[in-house]
């Protein structure tokens, strides 16, 4: 899961395995999600 | 455009108009009522997003189909008229 | 019916209605407003948006923008050989991509041959350094029914034909050519003349200050002074000849049926 960190913004990987929430570089514990690969189809309504 | 008659008599007719609003509704009711062969025109819509307009005509004497072919015919001459006319326009 | 065209351009038109009725003057203006189709963005598939706005909302203002539409050349998605799958003859694609530091404008939109954007400085998106915009969108044609981004006209309106009944009571004195507002009344000639009798809006301020009682506001029932504006996506003339067009379509179509049933 590709996940960005909101201080830092170095790019965090988090998978099952790693435990807990927090960034391996600068140790802040909010992290951003990245935008998903898929196009996103919306309606210009 | 799909049409239901609900009820037809010698004089008195009742016509649902599926997927239509007041747009053209109103515009039979009013013609029809200009017409002296007609005793009663009027629509009636009950929801406004869940239902169609009812048309309600009754005539005089006369057959209440024709009358509202002929107005209808009339009202589509006067669209035309004004169809041609816009053409006109020059920009 | 008849028209008489005051004035036109290739935004506006102000005309007149005759002959008509409230009805029919009614059925025209709803028409206008709800059934005449024009092209507008419909679908749009977001690649990359790194921007402040919302997918969505960036979404909603490409919808909004006015497409030069050709009505012959597209069909309507519900009528179209496809079967509103999507094919040359009702959609056409639109991209837009731009970086930071930037603002992504209307004429920024890559559009297919012969599509145009008639107004090319409606700004969409800003970004910053940093920041990017990657999309795909498809345009359609649409009626304001379905949704108002697909509405032609701006501020479609009428009014009644004002009437000014000036009687024999009437001695000049000038008070209502002094408290209109719109100008309507001139003397000239030792006698009271309305030169400008279309401008009325029968607020009827001349029939409380005349000291004689002498005007009377009435209208003509069968002339209307209509009015509107386009979002440039369809000329007034364009607008108006469908508008009339498709009335006169639905009317046909209402004989048909009322003929086969009965």
């Amino acid at each position: 899961m590709g996940y960005r960190c909101a201080r830092c913004k170095e790019d965090v990987e988090i998978d099952e395995e790693t435990s807990g929430v927090r960034c391996p570089y600068c140790g802040y514990r909010i992290l951003l999600k990245k935008r998903g690969a898929q196009p996103k189809n919306i309606k210009a309504r | 455009m799909e049409i239901d008659v609900k009820k037809k008599n010698k004089n008195e007719m009742e016509i649902e108009l599926i997927g239509e609003d007041h747009t053209l509704a109103n515009l039979l009711k009013e013609e029809l009522l200009s017409d002296s062969r007609v005793q009663i025109a009027s629509y009636n819509k009950e929801h406004p997003e869940l239902s169609n307009p009812v048309l309600h005509v009754k005539t005089k004497k006369e057959d209440p189909k024709e009358v509202i072919d002929e107005i209808t015919e009339d009202l589509i001459k006067s669209y035309e008229n004004l169809n041609q006319e816009f053409k006109e326009i020059n920009k | 019916m008849k028209t008489e065209i005051r004035e036109t351009s290739s935004q506006n038109t102000e005309f007149l209605l005759k002959e008509a009725n409230q009805a029919k003057a009614n059925a025209l203006r709803r028409t206008l407003i709800s059934e005449v189709p024009s092209l507008a963005i419909e679908d749009v598939k977001v690649y990359e948006n790194s921007s402040v706005l919302f997918d969505e909302i960036l979404a909603l203002r490409l919808g909004l923008i006015p497409l030069k539409t050709e009505l012959n050349e597209f069909k309507l998605p519900e009528e179209c050989q496809c079967n509103g799958e999507g094919c040359s003859a009702c959609q056409t694609t639109i991209s837009l991509g731009g970086e930071g530091e930037n603002i992504l404008y209307s004429s920024d939109l890559q559009t297919g041959e012969g599509i145009e954007v008639p107004i090319k400085d409606i700004p969409i998106v800003k970004l910053v350094e940093g920041q990017e915009v990657i999309l795909e969108a498809k345009a359609q044609l649409g009626t304001g029914k379905k949704h108002s981004k697909w509405q032609p006209v701006v501020a479609c309106s009428y009014k009644t034909y004002p009437i000014q009944e000036i009687s024999e009571q009437c001695n000049q004195c000038g008070e209502c050519v002094e408290t209109c507002p719109r100008n309507v009344y001139k003397i000239e000639d030792n006698e009271l003349k309305t030169p400008n009798q279309e401008k009325c809006m029968q607020c009827e301020q001349c029939v409380e200050e005349c000291p004689q009682n002498a005007i009377t506001i009435t209208d003509d029932k069968t002339k209307y002074i209509f009015t509107f504006e386009t979002d440039q996506s369809l000329t007034p003339k364009q607008i108006l000849q469908q508008g009339t067009k498709q009335i006169k379509q639905k009317l046909q179509e209402f004989k048909q049926k009322l003929n086969q049933q009965t």
